[in-house]
C-alpha cells in the first residue's frame, strides 16, 4: 500500500498514455461491474485513483523500477478509482503457458511464428461458491446471526 | 484455542484481520448443500485457508478430488467433504446460432449472477425469431422446452 505506480497503455484510445497513481488498497472486493455480465470473484483487487478508463484494460501497472505489480482491469464510471488484478494467479497461468511455445526455453531463438504451438492445460477448480473476506468482527456477527436463525438466544 | 485465534495465528501477527466467509453458492454446484451463506472458512485439506490466493491455489490443484473442508457455522465447527468442479466445464466454448440469434449453455459466470444451475440454454442474442417471441437478451430457457421448440422449427 502507498506504492507509486504508473499505468502504461492506450487510455481512451490514445496511442500511448501513462497515468500515475498511489496504491490505496490491496484488499478491495472484486468489483461488481454488472448484474448480468462478467464479474470476477474470489480474489482481491488493488485499488488506486489512476482515473484510467476504457482502453487501459490489460495494461501493466508498474512500480518505479518497472516491475509489474498489477493488471489494469476496470474502474468506477463516476470517479477516479481503478481496479487492478493482483498477479499471483496471472504468474501461474503464464508459467503453465510457457511450454505452449517450444522455442521459449532459453536455448533456441524465439521465433514463435515458425514453430508449432502445443496446447496446454491450465487447471481451474471451483466450488461454485463465492467467498468474501470479512473482518473478524463481522465474522463474529455471522455466528450470532446463525444462532438467531436457529432460534437460540444471542446478544 | 478458539477458531478466531487459530485463524489470526495462521495469518501471522500483522495480517490476521479477517477470514473468508461464504457469500453465495450456485444451485447444482459442488458447494451447494454443503456450504451455507455465512460459513466462516477454517481449513481445506487440513491447512488454514484465510486468503483468496491460497483458496484458488487449493481449488485449481485439486479438480475432482474430494477435499476435507472445515467451516465454522453458528459457533459450531462443521466438517464437510467437497470435490472442486472443473471451471472449464462450466464455461461454454461453443454457441448455437439460431434464427439470427445466439444461444449457449449457461456459464458459471451467469449462473452465479442469476442463481440458477449451469447448463440451461442462455440467450446471448435473441435475434429475429426469439425477439419476435418476446424472449429478451439474458433470458434462460429450460433445456427440454428449447429442444422441443427447436425440433418444431425443423
Amino acid at each position: 500500500m502507498g506504492l507509486e505506480v504508473r499505468v502504461v497503455g492506450n487510455d481512451s484510445g490514445e496511442k500511448l498514455s501513462i497515468l500515475s497513481a498511489t496504491l490505496a488498497r490491496l484488499d478491495r472486493d472484486a468489483p461488481k461491474y454488472s448484474g448480468k455480465g462478467y464479474n470476477d470473484f474470489n480474489t482481491f483487487y488493488l485499488q488506486a485513483a489512476s482515473g484510467t478508463k476504457g482502453g487501459s484494460s490489460g495494461s501493466p501497472v508498474i512500480d518505479a523500477k518497472g516491475r509489474a505489480v498489477g493488471l489494469n482491469a476496470g474502474s468506477k464510471t463516476k470517479g477516479t478509482a481503478a481496479y487492478y488484478l493482483p498477479l499471483h494467479r496471472v504468474e501461474r497461468a503464464l508459467r503453465l503457458l510457457r511450454p505452449a511455445c517450444p522455442t521459449v526455453d532459453g536455448t533456441a531463438d524465439p521465433s514463435p511464428a515458425d514453430t508449432e504451438w502445443r496446447s496446454v492445460e491450465i487447471p481451474r477448480g471451483t466450488f461454485q461458491t463465492t467467498f468474501m473476506y470479512k473482518g473478524f468482527d463481522e465474522c463474529r456477527r455471522y455466528v450470532s446471526y446463525s444462532y438467531f436463525r436457529m432460534g437460540q438466544q444471542s446478544e | 484455542m478458539d477458531t478466531e485465534a487459530a485463524l489470526r495465528e495462521a495469518q501471522g501477527s500483522d495480517d490476521g484481520t479477517g477470514a473468508l466467509v461464504v457469500e453465495d453458492t450456485t444451485p447444482g454446484g459442488p458447494g451447494e448443500g454443503s456450504l451455507e451463506v455465512g460459513d466462516v472458512l477454517v481449513t481445506i485439506g487440513g491447512a488454514f485457508v484465510t486468503d483468496f490466493v491460497t483458496l484458488e491455489g487449493t481449488l485449481d490443484d485439486n479438480v475432482a478430488i474430494p477435499l476435507d473442508v472445515v467451516v465454522e457455522r453458528g459457533g459450531e465447527t462443521v466438517n464437510l467433504v467437497i470435490a472442486p468442479g472443473n471451471l472449464h466445464e462450466v464455461t461454454p466454448a461453443r454457441l448455437l446460432e439460431v434464427c439470427g440469434g445466439v444461444v449457449h449453455a449457461l456459464s458459471y459466470q451467469q449462473a452465479r449472477n442469476f442463481q440458477l444451475p449451469v447448463g440451461s440454454v442462455y440467450v446471448a442474442e435473441p435475434g429475429y425469431v426469439l425477439g419476435l417471441a418476446g424472449v429478451a437478451k439474458h433470458a434462460i430457457i429450460t433445456v427440454s422446452f428449447f429442444l422441443f421448440s427447436y425440433r418444431q422449427l425443423e
